[in-house]
């Protein structure tokens, strides 16, 4: 999606427009809760979290800035909301198997089981900063000054908890036969 | 395969589908349902503010008009029965 193909929808949703609200969500979903799901390590939580974020995001786009991107605004409220609520552990078994199974039928190319686990298990050991960033710039695609924006942390900090987190999730995995 | 290249896999291989209408119709309900019960709560408190003030007019109105009425209404009988007090008195005294 264009940065005006974006605006306009922006504007149209600022208006009352579902439709156009829709388009956003539609558009940027998959970050926002790829992103909810590395973080919190729970996929139940993060869609509620993510669908949490979008609903707060359309009752708030007024204070919307446009400073940066639409996704990252809403990671952001996302981001917060996961941190503050701490939901984290109110798991929901029976959708995240059902979205296993609908992953098996669609026949995607997944990383080995043994990677799979490794990972969640590391994942879990990450500092909660550390996690967030490693969560956005290597499991989303997030910049460094996005994720810096996002989580409200000098750009500096977000690169070191990147490298550092990085360097911990290869050695998990290395340990991993 | 390398480790980095593992890292990249395992990052890669939980992510949502790209396209999820289901999810995005959840998010437009769930919005919907939110400005729908926001809209009721305003209506309501629009209701009752309406209620209220309506109220305090009609017991200003009532307290005005009634007391204008009990006071005036008051007098004027009262001036009502002494005249006609005063002249059965002026008939009874011309007749006597």
């Amino acid at each position: 999606m264009t940065r005006n193909e974006e605006a306009r929808l922006i504007a149209a949703a600022r208006r009352g427009d579902s439709r156009a609200f829709a388009g956003l969500v539609a558009a940027h979903q998959q970050a926002v809760r790829g992103f909810l799901r590395r973080y919190t390590g729970h996929w139940a939580d993060a869609d509620d979290i993510a669908q949490e974020a979008f609903v707060t995001a359309w009752r708030k786009l007024d204070r919307f800035e446009g400073r940066a991107g639409f996704r990252s605004w809403v990671c952001g409220v996302g981001y917060r909301i996961a941190r503050d609520a701490r939901r984290t552990h109110q798991r929901d078994g029976a959708r995240d198997a059902a979205w296993s199974t609908e992953r098996e039928a669609a026949g995607e190319a997944a990383a080995s089981i043994e990677d799979r686990l490794a990972l969640a298990a590391a994942m879990a050991t990450l500092p909660e900063p550390q996690r967030a960033a490693v969560a956005l710039c290597l499991g989303e695609g997030f910049s460094h000054p996005e994720a810096a924006d996002i989580l409200g942390l000098p750009l500096g900090t977000v690169k070191s908890h990147v490298t550092r987190g990085r360097e911990r999730l290869l050695r998990a995995l290395d340990e991993t036969p | 395969m390398t480790a980095s290249d593992r890292l990249t896999r395992a990052l890669g291989a939980d992510r949502p589908p790209e396209r999820d209408g289901a999810f995005v119709v959840a998010v437009i309900e769930a919005g919907e349902h939110h400005r729908h019960r926001r809209a009721i709560v305003l209506s309501v408190f629009r209701a009752a503010g309406l209620a209220a003030a309506a109220a305090a007019a009609a017991a200003w109105a009532w307290n005005a008009l009634s007391g204008f009425a009990l006071t005036d209404g008051l007098l004027l009988a009262g001036a009502i029965i002494a005249l006609v007090l005063l002249m059965r008195r002026f008939a009874a005294g011309v007749a006597a």
